[in-house]
């Protein structure tokens, strides 16, 4: 079908309700402006919008010819075409379909006046690719392309997806869907991976194996997979598109996007209040978040007021005891401040904002974990809090205490059961970590239960999100994923499982106790955390969501059935 | 003498203890890289180095774990004290609360260690004699009382570190070697077997002092 046969045939103009927006030029039957930018020329993210108008065309033959011009027609972005491999999303609107590229940097917007063809463009999408709905109402789809599926032997798709080893109707639908479609993504790569890195287990990818015959001599190898790349990134041009609502606006996608690409560090500042939970995603196309910052401002500085007037009496270096059991507020505040001030001067030194002993990001850090423990004093201050929040003061700069308060404070209403007094969080993290272990690799798990039945060798990870494993700059990818909970609250269990299995040769040959908290704790700044990632969410797509005993573990916002 | 590879004769696990910010991972940096850092982070769970020390002619490997000090972790850190032979409890000479700290640990070490375990009380920071609270006698005399090694250190200026741990090792090496081993003392030793040879003597001599040379 060539578009110009199309054209000659069909007269200009829609009617009625059918008309396109009114921002749309109508040429021929297509009615296509190249590359309608939204942004200014650096810009990313444009639209690409294609408009098919009925006149007389047959339904089929309008799908098959808009088919064309999105995918074969030349020049249609501002530099290049594209391609069906770079959609991760799609989404329906009305006679709409927005088609969503990777790190959503362009977006391709159809208009069907004809609904049959907008319906059977959508089928032929899911000829080609596999789609999930990410919502209930059946509009967002996660677009996973045939193309990076082809290379993956049926028998293993088979196993992935048709052998699913749940029974549908009691697996709640969204984890169902989500992890039937984070299992393609994670076959298809690791179908590339065994394609340019010769073969592998099939079950797991494994490091090379140590040599030394004594437990003692075992150590965690340099992570050989590297070169492993999540998605392309979110980026910060693209992000402020959203926030002016210059851009078609879709809170799942976004998150979807963010998920599988992680974000670039000039969009961190921007986005990460809403990964955090301090903003509502659905907010950001009303540009909420400036209001709502000066309102953050103004309830930060009165919290900082109930403490700032009494500094120098909290800061006075009487003595003070490590006994936790004082009653008196003030005493225990002050217990606090003293820990406060002893910890933040050993936090992320090394890190440039953080070096300079009078750095005002060190008094940032200060400031905000003093009002955090005045603020919430059952929790209080306990090592580990000021490496949870070091990063947020560098992502956001130390002129933002508020933000960097509030951020750290909803991140807390999460963390804060790691904790607590009476160790509960950790403990219950501990034991989903067991029962994550048994589910999916019974073996190690008998290990454990010899060596380590409580699993406190992982106890450092589990506490700070494997602050102290990686380096700065990985920390920040691994957690704005962990905070999305694309995949349930409990993911960071999936990446410490994955990494178990990841070195589990090594794990098996140990001596004991001793030999296994040695080996873990080697393995600090040995971790490909994009590859760790990718681990995770494939073992989410095999084991499926945890059910914890007191089935308190939240689902996910999204429901849906797969498409 | 058979020997393995990395050269040891012995593997001695060895924990420190103390509340937080009393210096036991400089403590520990020091002895074994000779490293000193006013910033380094605090400990979350436990961290490790090793050292070989020679003790009459024999390579002592020391396996020491640097456990996390503030309280709330406790119950966990316990953990890492199982199969240790030796133990040091830090405190800090310039913040007396540590030293009265003390008494807590040593009852935390006793109650989730094994019976026979060397037990060193070392005051850290003996450079800060400006804002010394707690004499080297009160600690000699804690020490004494509990049947305890003493000594003071100053992990910044580097006084007393290698002493500190060899004085330890020497005792454990010392302690074990009062004893018939099982097995062939020509064995290459390793983390089971030198576990193995543990002896329980409750009636174990801890009476060797030493003082501090601040």
């Amino acid at each position: 079908m060539e578009g110009t046969e199309l054209g000659d045939s069909v007269g200009g103009g829609g009617a009625g309700s059918t008309d396109p927006p009114a921002s749309y030029t109508p040429l021929g039957i297509f009615y296509s402006q190249d590359g309608v930018n939204l942004n200014d020329e650096e810009g990313e993210l444009y639209l690409v919008e294609v408009y098919a108008h009925r006149n007389g065309i047959p339904s089929d033959l309008l799908a098959e010819a808009v088919w064309k011009v999105v995918w074969e027609s030349k020049g249609r972005g501002r530099r290049e075409e594209f391609h069906l491999e770079d959609i991760i999303c799609a989404r329906i609107e009305g006679n709409g379909l927005d088609l969503m590229e990777k790190g959503l940097v362009r977006v391709q917007s159809l208009w069907f006046s004809d609904p049959t063809a907008r319906s059977m463009f959508v089928d032929k999408l899911k000829d080609v690719s596999t789609m999930f709905a990410l919502d209930s109402e059946r509009t967002t789809f996660a677009v996973e392309s045939e193309r990076s599926i082809r290379r993956v032997k049926r028998s293993l798709i088979e196993r992935e997806f048709v052998g699913f080893p749940y029974d549908r109707s009691s697996a709640p639908p969204t984890s169902y869907l989500l992890r039937s479609f984070a299992s393609l993504t994670a076959v298809a790569r690791e179908s590339i991976l065994r394609a340019t890195r010769g073969s592998l287990a099939p079950d797991t990818q494994t490091l090379p194996d140590n040599d030394g015959s004594n437990p003692d001599d075992i150590v965690p190898p340099n992570p050989i997979l590297s070169s492993r790349k999540r998605g392309v990134s979110f980026n910060k041009e693209t992000w402020l598109l959203f926030s002016k609502g210059e851009a078609r606006f879709n809170s799942l996608c976004l998150r979807h996007a963010i998920f599988l690409g992680g974000l670039e560090p000039e969009a961190r500042p921007l986005v990460w209040p809403y990964i955090a939970g301090v903003y509502d995603w659905d907010e950001i196309a009303d540009g909420a978040g400036e209001d709502k910052e000066a309102n953050l401002e103004s309830e930060y500085i009165s919290l900082k007021d109930s403490w700032e007037p009494k500094r120098q009496e909290l800061d006075d270096r009487s003595r003070m005891g490590e006994d936790e059991n004082t009653e008196d507020e003030f005493t225990q505040l002050k217990l606090d401040r003293s820990r406060i001030l002893k910890d933040v001067p050993r936090t992320d030194r090394e890190v440039s904002v953080y070096e300079d002993d009078a750095s005002p990001a060190l008094e940032a850090l200060r400031n905000i974990l003093t009002t955090y423990a005045a603020y919430d004093r059952k929790t209080g201050y306990c090592q580990g809090m000021s490496d949870i929040l070091a990063p947020i003061v560098f992502v956001y700069g130390h002129e933002k205490e508020a933000l960097s308060f509030w951020t750290f404070a909803t991140l807390m209403k999460k963390l804060e059961r790691n904790f607590r007094v009476d160790q509960s969080g950790i403990h219950r993290q501990l034991e989903e970590l067991r029962l994550l272990t048994e589910q999916s690799d019974p073996e190690l798990a008998e290990y454990f239960r010899s060596h380590d039945p409580n699993y406190y060798s992982c106890f450092r990870w589990i506490l700070v999100q494997l602050k102290r494993e990686l380096p700065f700059q990985d920390v920040l990818r691994l957690w704005e994923v962990l905070w999305l909970e694309h995949l349930g609250d409990n993911f960071q269990i999936y990446i410490v499982v994955g990494l178990l299995k990841l070195h589990r040769r090594n794990l098996l040959r140990l001596g004991g106790f001793d030999d296994l908290v040695r080996y873990i704790n080697e393995m600090s700044m040995r971790i490909d955390i994009d590859g760790a990632i990718e681990d995770a969410i494939k073992l989410f797509n095999r084991v499926g969501p945890l059910s914890v005993p007191e089935g308190e573990s939240e689902d996910q916002e999204v429901e849906g059935q797969p498409a | 003498m058979a020997r393995i590879d990395d050269g040891y004769d012995y593997l001695y696990k060895i924990v420190l203890v103390g509340d937080s910010g009393v210096g036991k991972s400089n403590l520990l940096t020091r002895f074994t890289k000779n490293e000193f850092n006013y910033d380094s982070r605090t400990t979350i769970g436990v961290e490790f180095a090793t050292s070989i020390i020679k003790v009459e002619e024999k390579a002592i490997k020391a396996q020491i774990w640097d456990t996390a000090g503030q309280e709330r972790y406790r119950a966990i850190t316990k953990a890492y004290y199982r199969g240790a032979f030796g133990a040091l409890i830090l405190y800090d000479i310039s913040k007396k609360a540590t030293f009265e700290s003390v008494e807590r640990w040593l009852k935390e070490l006793k109650e989730n260690s094994d019976n026979d375990m060397v037990i060193m009380l070392v005051g850290n920071k003996s450079d800060l004699t400006n804002q010394r609270q707690v004499r080297t006698d009160e600690g000699k005399a804690f020490a004494s009382a509990h049947g305890l090694n003493f000594i003071e250190t100053s992990a910044l200026d580097a006084s007393n570190v290698n002493e500190a741990f060899t004085e330890i090792l020497t005792e454990i090496y010392n302690q074990k070697r009062a004893k018939p081993v099982v097995g062939d003392k020509e064995q290459a030793p390793d983390v089971e077997k030198v576990q193995n040879i543990r002896i329980t003597d409750p009636a174990k001599e801890h009476s060797k002092k030493k003082s501090c040379s601040c």
